[in-house]
């Protein structure tokens, strides 16, 4: 009976900083890989290329790089929704 | 898993042909399914998310730029996929009376985007212009924006996704205009030709038309 009301009380204080932690991680994380933004580099260094400011390897080497944290930054956001919707259940 | 029907735009059925001279994703021979008045520009292709990749979005926009050479287009969003023709053809009669009144919108128009630029050497640029370059950035948007608009429809503005961007403006325009669209650019470059200006077209009219269909089927 201890240990159950031990269990009950610890997640009672346990879980609202845990789910601070994750929403610390969580804006850490955007900061780090903020959608928006890399999707206009995206689009920044298409136009470069065809100013002819890049060569198609510079585009290229560019373009995969930005896709890469583009992929990252749109995983983060999907995870933000997770955490709040995780912790409302 | 059998193909579904992979959607690239929706055209008038009137003089819509049965199969076009293309390819689309995943290398299927491109067609029309046709419903009353409208016809969907469809290929079969696997029911699978569609990223937006190098590869897809070119073949979907090379698509779409091929039938807008003689048809007015009302472009669909990449990767939607269709589980079969019955499912897509119902998913037409919901929004039919929607789907004609947006061709009608948009008949007979394409747009054109023009985007002006700032050089890279930013120094000699400002040596050139005998203003600061905000004014400067001023005066030559809204110059080219009151020349353009008299021969467009309607005019959407894109977003600034460069400190170098001076301005980014898409035009819905009659085919017919578009020659003397051109001609205006033309003048407007020599004059502002500290700018560059990126003029590109003709495309769908992507940034004039908003439809968003949500298949529960699909």
């Amino acid at each position: 009976m201890v240990l159950i009301v031990d269990d009950l009380l610890s997640n009672l204080f346990v879980a609202p900083w845990v789910f601070l932690f994750k929403q610390l991680h969580q804006y850490a994380l955007s900061e780090m890989y903020p959608l928006e933004k890399i999707e206009s580099a995206i689009k920044e260094n298409r136009m470069e290329y065809e100013l002819g400011e890049l060569s198609q390897g510079e585009y290229e080497e560019g373009e995969k790089i930005l896709n890469e944290k583009l992929q990252i930054a749109r995983k983060v956001k999907e995870m933000g929704a997770g955490v709040t919707a995780q912790y409302l259940h | 898993m059998a193909d579904g029907e992979y959607v690239y735009c929706i055209i008038n059925r009137k003089g819509a042909p049965n199969h076009l001279d293309i390819t689309g994703i995943k290398g299927g021979p491109v067609y029309c399914i046709h419903y009353a008045e409208i016809s969907a520009v469809v290929s079969k292709a696997p029911m699978i998310e569609y990223k937006a990749t190098e590869e897809n979005t070119t073949i979907h926009r090379d698509v779409n730029q091929y039938v807008l050479k003689n048809y007015t287009v009302l472009p669909v969003a990449l990767g939607m996929v269709f589980k079969n023709r019955g499912v897509l053809i119902n998913t037409m009669r919901r929004v039919y009376g929607l789907l004609r009144r947006s061709l009608r919108l948009v008949d007979n128009k394409i747009e054109l985007g023009v985007k002006a630029i700032l050089p890279k050497n930013k120094e000699e640029f400002e040596g050139n212009i005998e203003k600061s370059v905000g004014e400067f950035r001023k005066i030559c948007e809204e110059e080219y924006l009151k020349e353009l608009r008299e021969l467009s429809v309607e005019t959407k503005e894109g977003k600034l996704f460069s400190e170098r961007l001076a301005f980014n403006y898409s035009f819905l325009v009659e085919r017919e205009k578009i020659p003397l669209f051109t001609e205006k650019i033309t003048t407007l470059e020599e004059k502002y030709n500290q700018l560059l200006t990126k003029y590109t077209g003709p495309w769908p009219p992507y940034n004039f038309v908003d439809i968003k269909i949500i298949s529960r089927g699909r």
